[in-house]
């Protein structure tokens, strides 16, 4: 049986958290392993296995009295899907164990990290083998699947032409997740079960919509002002893998609406500088852990008011 | 390189606490004395006139005289103007600077001095990067200062209590800051 989250104030325990997660999550890697192929599954199998072993042998040395969670196999899970689909083996295995034994066992005193650890061991990975990570392409409709021309077309003729209306070509594919290379990332192939996952967690209310919202309004009111493609930016990428499942994640985000909105904001606003003056691969994850080194600070300046603050001296 | 580039570049690829000076530790025990704010403030302006003042003396002197051998001299001088003029306002001994972090006090006013002149600008360019300087050393403390408050509450193994965990703070710090310069690399010089 899980502990309560410290976060939420109704009856949900960590466990049925994390199942929920994991659960919602795996349409994504079916997804993805079938635009991929079976790899995708190998990676994924090797980054919750490593997670889960990590997190067990902490326990045991730490001699720990609570009982798993299933939460190091949402972090390996989470990991495995900022990969890029060819993906050596040992990526995700040393990215798992930086994550639970250097940033949970260090920093994470009793299992609440401060810090993101999967988006840790992301970092840590891309310093290591920062070719191995793709550079965001823009999207050039040059090799568009059968399935876009098709629907593209029928939409365009069908639908968009009532209000005179064209959909540019390669969007579809982008949505539903083809037609990316060998060096995309694995959440990429899976957008459209992302999406479906979102809607269900967002309904069961386990994300603050405060995350989420501020977020993307932060990052796409700039970017539609610098004349960005919105569409190919927040599609692309691990833009919404981010926003929804890892800025949102309990124990590394602020704990107050105002202390949420402020992070949700700083991340959002931090995405679209890097996505629109960086030239590298995709850097959201440094926007959000960026955002999560000021969260104490964050948390000092937005905690709500106890008995203490009215205390006479 | 626009202004918002010098910005970026010296917040995360140029940051003075964490790529020039990692290690000095005597600030890393936590804020005290005078407020955060207030320090930034001290710096900032401190930061401004020692860089008004080298860029005069290189701009002016220095290069038309062909004197370029004297410019980390010209550095000291500089240094040493402004510790009396901070001195002479604050007092010898100020409560606000304890005798500890002077050394990192110099050195970040050394390190602001010899990047901001280094680039050989134009003033105003110059004025931006020691504004830039002061705004990643002020982002650095302010990260560190709540992250290490964090810790203190945390539940840290014994054997990793004091300056191992400090030293693998800035690391993980360090390796956000880099990253994100990274991604910022093609923009940055």
């Amino acid at each position: 049986m899980g502990f309560r989250l410290p976060q939420t104030f109704d009856r949900v325990t960590t466990l049925r958290f994390h199942l929920s997660f994991l659960l919602a999550l795996s349409p994504v890697v079916i997804l993805s392993a079938v635009n991929h192929g079976w790899p995708i599954l190998v990676t994924v199998a090797l980054s919750m296995a490593s997670a889960w072993a990590c997190d067990e042998l902490l326990r045991r040395v730490r001699r720990s009295p609570e009982a798993p969670d299933w939460g190091a196999l949402l972090w390996g899970l989470l990991l495995a899907l900022m990969l890029p689909a060819q993906a050596p083996f040992y990526f995700p295995v040393i990215g798992s164990a930086f994550a639970i034994l250097v940033v949970k066992g260090v920093f994470g005193g009793g299992g609440t990290p401060w810090i993101n650890p999967v988006l840790a061991g992301w970092a840590f990975l891309q310093a290591g083998w920062p070719s191995a990570f793709p550079a965001m392409e823009p999207l050039t409709g040059d090799h568009r699947t059968a399935f876009d021309l098709q629907a593209t077309d029928w939409l365009n003729a069908n639908v968009f032409s009532w209000v005179s209306v064209q959909l540019p070509g390669g969007y579809l594919d982008l949505f539903v997740g083809l037609g990316h290379p060998g060096t995309a990332l694995i959440v990429e192939s899976g957008t459209l079960a992302l999406l479906a996952a979102t809607v269900y967690l967002l309904a069961k209310g386990y994300f603050p919509w405060e995350v989420p919202t501020f977020f993307f309004l932060t990052f796409c009111i700039p970017l539609v002002f610098a004349g960005g493609n919105l569409l190919h930016q927040v599609f692309s990428g691990a833009l919404l893998l981010n926003l929804f499942f890892l800025a949102s994640d309990p124990s590394s985000r602020p704990l107050s609406r105002g202390g949420l909105i402020l992070f949700a904001s700083g991340a959002g606003l931090f995405s679209f500088l890097v996505r629109t003056w960086g030239v590298s691969s995709d850097g959201v994850g440094y926007a959000v852990l960026l955002m999560n080194l000021f969260v104490p600070w964050i948390d000092r300046r937005f905690r709500r008011k106890s008995l203490n603050d009215f205390r006479l001296a | 390189m626009n202004f918002v580039d010098i910005v970026f570049a010296s917040f995360l690829a140029n940051n003075l606490l964490f790529f020039h000076y990692f290690g000095l530790g005597e600030f890393l025990g936590g804020p005290g004395g005078a407020s955060l704010g207030k320090r930034i403030g001290v710096l900032s302006a401190l930061l401004l006139v020692s860089t008004l003042m080298f860029w005069s003396g290189d701009h002016f002197v220095l290069g038309p005289f062909h004197l370029e051998g004297l410019r980390t001299l010209l550095v000291f001088l500089v240094l040493a103007v402004v510790i009396l003029t901070y001195s002479a306002l604050l007092g010898p001994k100020p409560r606000t600077w304890p005798p500890a972090r002077d050394f990192l006090v110099h050195s970040f006013l050394v390190g602001g001095v010899f990047l901001v002149g280094s680039s050989n600008g134009e003033v105003l360019a110059v004025l931006v990067s020691a504004l830039a300087v002061v705004l990643g050393y002020g982002g650095a403390l302010v990260i560190l200062a709540a992250v290490f408050g964090r810790l203190s509450r945390e539940r840290i193994p014994a054997f990793l209590q004091g300056l191992p965990l400090q030293l693998m703070t800035l690391g993980l710090v360090w390796l956000v800051l880099q990253g994100l310069g990274f991604a910022f690399s093609g923009k940055l010089s």
